[in-house]
């Protein structure tokens, strides 16, 4: 039996994907719609929106919004007590960022190097499990450890090492009754709550150097310190820099851990939470809002700058 | 004329000790300076643990090797004075060319100035002038092997490594790039260790060769001597397309019985002769037709040079064969 060069159409999939391979731009737009729909109205659309509110000012006397343009509540901003909240938030982020950095970056090397079969896989669960559990559990427990009659202060007591903790709780700026209570215990419970985000897109930048690169390094003479500078952290950048953007802004956007742990001093986050519900002045909520945008842009532009993407 | 790199008795063994996998076992080995040594055979052979043992990336469990009559079983890479084309090149993707063929005089110490001018003349050896702005990323294959040989060169090493380096090459370019080889070795006057898979490619560029079977080394010596006498069995039908005859055809061919290989080009087609077989396959290779004949189970190729008549498949043939040719084994 000879069969006829053109198979016939068996339903209508066969006739869909042939409309498909007809119109290719027909599949593209209707893949695309629904994606761009969300990030075009709900992600870009309410990020107008707050952008907007930022230029209007509230009448401090009726408390109502004032629809018209002014850069007036981005002047207040700049008020001494505001800008404490920005600094201090900015400092906090950038610790935060820094520490999660340096404490990821051997784990990360490791897993992406050297781990193989079962320790990889505990080295994803170890990571991973964390992320698992709910945030405010995990905050809450943190609390505990830090408190003054916690387990870190019993380990401390004995072994005779309370003088380190009660050392680092004199310091001016980190002053506090006990680790739960100081910007210190704050910090210790970012850098716990972030690091996952810092580890994971580091090792996939460390997994992607070849071997070879290293050893080409080593090869033309280069001691570990120099190809650890001029290979794998310029190769490594890229992940760096992306688990420093998560890091970075979930800590500028926290409002939760230094409510619970620290001295109660004010975030932007904080800041945020309190002025939209019981203040209700939305306009410098918003002002506050896009501070952390503009510096994470500005961070971007920075990193680009230096060449941190010239790998990718 | 002294040696470059010895191996003394050097095994590379891998996994528990109780049952090793053993990459390199007992290999001797001395490689003389100013030469274009050649390490071939399959992979998984042990010729590139062989290389990665005299640049430091691989430590021996058992022997010794020496560079220049120095024992550098304690020295690391960094310290050893050769450098090596990797077979991925691995160029640094971040740096310009410049910059990579720079490497190795920036981790010691000198000045921008200098380097550069530097990896400019090592550019202009390898014909890449002009090419030191551009990335690795905008290079050709065989521009991005001539900058790894660049940047393996401005060291100055006593011995360069080439690992399989024109692997990733097309057929024209590899041939090209062979000879471009041979001529940059010759000027330098440097030592050469270039490990390869390619037989023709080993045979043609090397002045000695050792051939690698299974973490040992099957023969050692010139092209000439691999390709004319090989010493074994592996030899002889790893290098080139040789017959390899059993100890009855040898003596059904009017030798001794032993092994034996005999090489197709060594052969003529003839209306009667010592061996008659059917023609069992044809191969056209331009320069001649290579045919094989199955004699009663044994299969044995000849070559029929271009120009002479080819006999049809299905038909039967004789083998001729300069009875010098035929080259005994033994029984290894």
């Amino acid at each position: 039996m000879t069969q006829s060069a053109i198979l016939p159409a068996k339903g209508p999939a066969d006739r869909l994907t042939a409309l498909f391979w007809r119109h290719p731009r027909v599949l593209l737009a209707l893949l695309l719609t629904p994606p761009l729909l969300w990030l075009g109205v709900v992600y870009l659309g309410s990020l107008a929106a707050l952008l907007l509110q930022s230029f209007y000012s509230i009448d401090e006397f009726s408390g109502v919004v004032r629809q018209e343009f002014t850069l007036k509540t981005y002047g207040e901003l700049l008020r001494p007590s505001n800008f404490d909240i920005l600094v201090r938030t900015v400092s906090m982020a950038a610790a935060v960022t820094l520490a999660c950095a340096v404490l990821a970056f051997p784990i990360a090397y490791y897993a992406a190097r050297y781990a193989r079969g079962h320790w990889k896989a505990a080295f994803y669960l170890g990571v991973m499990l964390p992320l698992w559990s709910s945030y405010l559990v995990k905050v809450y427990a943190w609390k505990l450890i830090l408190a003054k009659e916690g387990i870190l202060g019993w380990a401390a007591a004995q072994t005779h090492t309370s003088w380190i903790i009660d050392g680092l709780l004199s310091i001016p700026g980190l002053e506090g009754s006990s680790l739960s209570t100081s910007p210190l215990g704050t910090f210790m419970v970012f850098v716990y709550i972030w690091l996952p985000y810092m580890i994971l897109p580091m090792q996939a930048a460390l997994e992607r150097v070849p071997n070879s690169m290293l050893e080409a390094s080593a090869d033309l003479g280069a001691t570990r310190a120099q190809t650890f500078r001029t290979v794998i952290l310029p190769l490594a950048l890229p992940g760096v820099i992306a688990g420093s953007i998560f890091t970075f802004s979930l800590t500028l956007g926290d409002y939760i851990i230094p409510q619970i742990i620290g001295n109660s001093a004010n975030f932007i986050g904080m800041a945020v939470y309190q002025l939209q519900g019981t203040a209700g002045n939305i306009p410098l909520a918003a002002a506050f809002a896009v501070v952390p945008i503009l510096i994470m842009l500005v961070y971007l532009g920075l990193a680009r700058r230096m060449g941190a993407f010239d790998a990718l | 004329m002294s040696a470059a790199v010895e191996f003394l008795n050097v095994s590379r063994h891998f996994g528990p000790a109780s049952a090793p996998v053993k990459a390199v076992d007992g290999v001797d080995l001395t490689i003389s300076e100013g030469s274009f040594f050649a390490m071939l055979g399959p992979s998984g052979s042990g010729k590139t643990t062989c290389l990665r043992l005299i640049s430091g990336f691989e430590k021996p469990t058992g022997g010794a090797i020496r560079i220049f009559g120095e024992d550098v079983s304690n020295t690391p890479p960094h310290l050893r004075n050769v450098n090596t084309v990797f077979q991925d090149y691995a160029l640094f993707p971040h740096m310009n060319v410049r910059d990579n063929v720079a490497y190795g005089l920036m981790v010691k110490g000198m000045g921008r100035a200098r380097r550069h001018a530097r990896a400019d003349e090592m550019l202009a050896l390898v014909k890449l002038d002009g090419y030191g702005d551009r990335r690795p990323a905008q290079l050709s294959g065989g521009q991005r092997q001539r900058v790894a040989l660049a940047r393996a060169l401005v060291n100055e090493p006593r011995v360069l490594l080439l690992d399989e380096p024109l692997g990733a090459l097309d057929l024209k370019l590899r041939e090209a790039m062979q000879d471009e080889l041979k001529a940059l070795q010759k000027r330098l006057g440097l030592t050469f260790v270039f490990v390869t898979h390619d037989q023709h490619e080993a045979l043609s560029m090397a002045d000695s060769l050792a051939v690698f079977n299974e973490g040992r080394i099957a023969q050692i010596g010139t092209p000439q001597d691999i390709y004319d006498r090989p010493a074994t069995r592996f030899v002889a039908d790893f290098v080139g397309s040789s017959n390899v005859l059993p100890p009855d055809l040898t003596r059904a061919l009017g030798g001794p019985a032993e092994w034996a290989s005999l090489r197709p080009e060594a052969t003529r087609l003839a209306a009667t002769g010592p061996l008659t077989g059917t023609v069992k396959a044809l191969r056209y290779l331009g320069s001649g037709t290579r045919v094989v004949l199955d004699a009663n189970g044994t299969e044995i190729a000849a070559m029929v040079p271009a120009g002479q008549p080819v006999p049809a498949e299905g038909t039967r043939a004789a083998i001729a064969f300069d009875p010098q040719a035929l080259h005994l084994m033994g029984d290894r």
